[in-house]
């Protein structure tokens, strides 16, 4: 068993209740700082995430005589009641303001609880002051321990084969005409110039063409379109319509290899009301 | 209140160094085991079990020694915390290592989805696409956009962070309550181990899931409860009072199920409290404080319950009622019932392992109360505290909820309760357990090491066995495409049909589609899918050939929905898991497809279903809903 010393010092115990005080008001002061001055990610998580997650529950517990026995005990309990606080807390100000910052408010709850940090009652000051230096080291060394086999292990992960993703190939409208709203209104005559996209992965995009029906019957005015690539992956075309007379017409634009169908899309117009054609 | 070490017990030496330093290749090691398997699950042909022998030796590196630390006698405390700490923290990661870059599970999509839309808006209390019920509970969702919003840290990695500290942090309580409980540090870490065995442990209570935050509170505070029973003076037992009803009552905005079954553990304490008190069998003092947590923590919940969720009710209730019913129902022959492991592909193994956990967990429990009655009568016969006796009946509640496990509805329910009454268990059976291995009988060495592999054994068992019956292998491992999975489902196709939408139609789109395709959008794309159900049948529209009915057609207009998704793999194949869309949809769990490919192709025909985008297996159409009955000019279609 680990000895521990039986004459402890006052100024030990005056540092003790000191650190209980200055620690957590140090955290906050940091998390602000580095909430403020330090871009998002992993840096600024280490100085705030202490700030929000460990100390307002940690100046909770300083107001609950919990005995001193329980010192192990007390990261785990003070990150249980910080998250509590960060919940009640957010409701408390929605239900105020029907709206919650949680980019700050975390940290002005960190810096709120301060007000009821104090240090907590001491039974065996130097007992009190050898525990916590040992279980500061146990977690450091804890720490260091975890992060180094985090990093061996993330190593392995991106050297080890992963899945194959598979390939695909992918039609669509482009542009404005992605966002059609359905069946298109047009004037009779008019001139669509309408574009299409292609997709694709681990599939050829060479020799593709975009040929154009209307209402189901090839329109031997309208030649097909070979498809642009602009990478290996991704291909474009235009087609340039006339929009009939009618209530509604429809277009059908096949993607094509070899004159072979490989996929569709539809394109609906009407140059009059459409309830003639039976809709409303 | 008796301590769990038998009376022989030696005094804990002094850990050797090299037990601390061991931990650390060891779980490195387990860890790469663990991401092996992975990547042969992904790379593998279909019917190779490699990858699971492969996982177990990873989890068994760690795990087998840690029992080992943890029973024994000459371990002292800080060596016992230590491995219990690093197997914390290495059984984080199955979990992680299954993707640790987004959202994969369907329950982690919803709350994830959540999140994202609270950082964004500000706004808790939102509705969400897929699980309703969440946006009344946003304790979850709060906590993960503090740490997001202030840090900078994206949701994902936010909850990831938090995640892993719930994880730890609910076996770190349950051992502080094994120990305040049955009154011995070692007892408190066999009680964590045990509890760690439990189903959910692994995957379910480390995915983005307010049952993973609920978990911490709901052991800890029960543990405070023990500290509570175990306090020297008045001032100490308030303080520990005060310390159980606040985490208590914290549960009511996290997650209702573990609210809930909080009131029934702490009332089952509170009630053996105040009959040990009547009979003078407690200290005075504990019962009042016990009673008042209870009180507290019941009044919280049924408070947020009645103001803020009232859907609670109506969304847990079916597990219940339709559960009864349908067990009922197959007790008198009338059908409901399901195979267990009917469609696994788990080894033969993992399968044995899993029916024998309830055997063993019966045998354990039941010498732990025939010990106790056996020796009623004897002066030195073990006196339960009423701490003891109200978490043992409540981890008895295990045994009634087996047989639910065999119907459908409630089959989840059931496996998700051992999550909870397995710490409770473990507070029953270990002293059992520790008399078992340090008993006088075994006067030889090689009868006491036959008694301790015993033990690591059964504890290997209960792992392997109640991990295989919490998951399916689509949800531990990748592997390839599996259409109807929610977690092999998706293909580089589906991601970039979401993507598609996402950059050319927007985001917040609401759209008709299946369970699978649905989970993409959502993520990738912030889509509302519909949810379909027999007041809004929006499955018809894949079921049925010809114009759906004017109801729907005026339900989803007004409703606005604006888009409608196909995969056309659903005429082709059976989901994985028996449903297109809810586990209430008309063809659930059906032998034959219900979805024919005239259904589905129907659509390229019809003016207000004009399709926008078409890949190899999606179609994305726009619906018109002024366009329903009308025809092309060029004939009838």
């Amino acid at each position: 068993m680990t000895k521990v010393p039986t004459a402890p010092r006052a100024w030990v115990a005056r540092a003790v209740s000191t650190a209980e005080i200055t620690v957590p008001a140090v955290l906050v002061v940091l998390a602000f700082a580095a909430r403020f001055a330090l871009p998002g990610g992993v840096m600024r998580a280490v100085f705030v995430v202490p700030a929000i997650l460990w100390v307002p529950g940690r100046c909770f517990i300083s107001r609950l005589p919990i005995p001193r026995s329980m010192d192990t005990w007390l990261v785990p309990l003070a990150v249980l009641f910080s998250i509590a606080a960060l919940i009640a807390t957010s409701l408390v100000v929605y239900a105020m303001l029907g709206h919650v910052d949680l980019s700050t408010l975390p940290l002005w709850t960190a810096l709120g609880s301060l007000l009821v940090c104090r240090p907590r009652a001491e039974s065996a000051p130097g007992r009190s002051a050898f525990r916590e230096t040992h279980l500061v080291r146990f977690a450091a060394l804890f720490c260091v321990g975890t992060l180094v086999a985090a990093g061996i292990v993330a190593g392995v992960f991106r050297v080890l084969p992963a899945q194959q993703p598979t390939g695909y190939l992918a039609f669509s409208f482009a542009g404005s005409y992605a966002t059609l709203s359905g069946v298109m209104p047009a004037q009779a005559g008019s001139i669509l110039d309408v574009p299409v996209a292609v997709n694709a992965a681990q599939e050829s995009l060479s020799g593709l063409t975009v040929a154009v029906t209307l209402d189901g019957k090839p329109d031997p005015g309208m030649q097909a379109v070979a498809v642009r690539l602009a990478d290996p992956e991704l291909g474009a075309a235009t087609i340039e319509l006339t929009v009939p007379v009618g209530c509604l017409s429809r277009f059908s634009f096949s993607l094509q290899r070899h004159n072979v169908q490989l996929r569709l899309l539809d394109l609906y117009t009407t140059t009059d009301h459409l309830a003639a054609c039976g809709g409303h | 209140m008796t301590s769990a070490e038998p009376k022989h017990q030696k005094v804990p030496t002094t850990p050797t160094a090299i037990w601390h330093f061991v931990i650390w290749p060891l779980a490195v090691t387990g860890a790469i085991l663990l991401t092996w398997s992975y990547s042969l699950a992904a790379t593998r042909q279909e019917a190779d079990q490699t990858h699971y022998a492969v996982f177990w030796a990873g989890m068994l590196l760690l795990t087998v020694p840690t029992i080992a630390v943890c029973c024994s006698r000459q371990a002292a405390p800080r060596m016992r915390l230590a491995w219990l700490l690093a197997y914390g923290v290495f059984t984080f990661l199955p979990k992680l290592l299954r993707d640790p870059s987004t959202p994969l599970f369907h329950d982690e999509v919803a709350h994830w989805r959540q999140t994202v839309n609270l950082v964004a808006s500000g706004k808790p209390f939102q509705p969400d696409p897929l699980i309703g019920i969440i946006s009344r509970y946003p304790g979850l969702h709060a906590t993960v956009a503090s740490v997001s919003a202030t840090t900078g840290l994206n949701v994902w990695q936010s909850a990831q962070l938090l995640l892993v500290l719930a994880h730890v942090i609910a076996l770190l309580g349950a051992y502080v309550l094994g120990e305040a409980t049955l009154g011995s540090a070692r007892a408190g870490a066999v009680v964590a181990l045990f509890y760690s065995f439990n189903s959910s442990y692994l995957y379910f209570d480390t995915e983005l899931g307010y049952e993973s935050l609920a978990i911490p509170f709901f052991l800890w505070s029960l543990a405070c409860v023990a500290k509570l029973h175990r306090a020297h003076d008045r001032k100490e037992r308030i303080a520990w009072a005060a310390a159980a009803a606040v985490l208590g009552c914290a549960v009511a905005p996290i997650h209702p199920l573990t609210a809930l079954i909080l009131v029934l553990a702490l009332s089952l304490v509170s009630a053996a409290t105040l009959i040990s008190r009547l009979r003078g069998n407690t200290l005075p003092g504990t019962a009042a404080p016990t009673l008042v947590v209870t009180g507290a923590v019941a009044v919280a919940i049924v408070l947020w319950i009645t103001a803020v969720a009232p859907g609670t009710v109506s969304y847990l209730s079916p597990y219940f009622g339709g559960g009864i019913g349908q067990l009922s129902g197959l007790f008198y022959g009338s059908g409901g019932g399901r195979t267990l492991f009917s469609a696994s592909t788990e080894p033969a193994y993992e399968q044995g392992a899993a029916f024998l956990c309830p055997a063993i967990t019966a045998v354990l429990a039941f010498a732990a109360i025939a010990n106790t009655w056996h020796k009623r009568k004897k002066p030195d016969r073990p006196r339960w505290g009423p701490m003891r006796l109200g978490l043992a009946l409540f981890g008895l509640i295990y045994f009634p909820s087996l047989p639910f496990i065999l119907v459908s509805t409630s089959a989840e329910g059931a496996r998700r309760s051992w999550g909870f009454t397995y710490v409770a268990l473990g507070v029953l059976i270990t002293p059992t357990v520790l008399a078992l291995v340090d008993s006088r009988r075994w006067r030889s060495i090689a009868l006491q090491r036959a008694a301790r592999t015993a033990a690591i054994v059964g504890a290997c068992i209960l792992l392997v066995g109640n991990t295989s019956a919490g998951l399916d292998e689509d949800y531990r491992f990748p592997g390839p495409f599996v259409y109807g999975s929610d977690t092999r489902s998706i293909s580089t196709e589906l991601i970039e049909t979401a993507d598609w939408f996402d950059q050319h139609i927007g985001n917040g789109e609401l759209v008709v589609t299946d369970r699978y395709t649905g989970l993409e959008f959502v993520r990738d794309a912030n889509a509302w899918t519909a949810a379909p159900s027999p007041g809004f049948p929006a499955y018809d529209l894949y079921y049925d050939v010809g114009k759906p009915s004017p109801d729907l057609i005026a339900e989803l207009s007004t409703s606005h929905y604006a888009y409608f998704i196909v995969d056309r793999r659903m005429a082709l194949q059976l989901p994985a898991i028996g449903v297109y869309f809810e586990p209430d949809e008309p063809f659930a769990y059906a032998s034959a497809d219900p979805i024919t490919t005239a259904a589905l192709t129907q659509y390229e025909q019809y003016p207000w279903t004009t399709l926008i985008y078409q890949s190899d297996d999606y179609s994305i159409y726009r619906f018109d809903f002024d366009a329903v009955g009308a025809v092309v000019s060029g004939g009838p279609r």
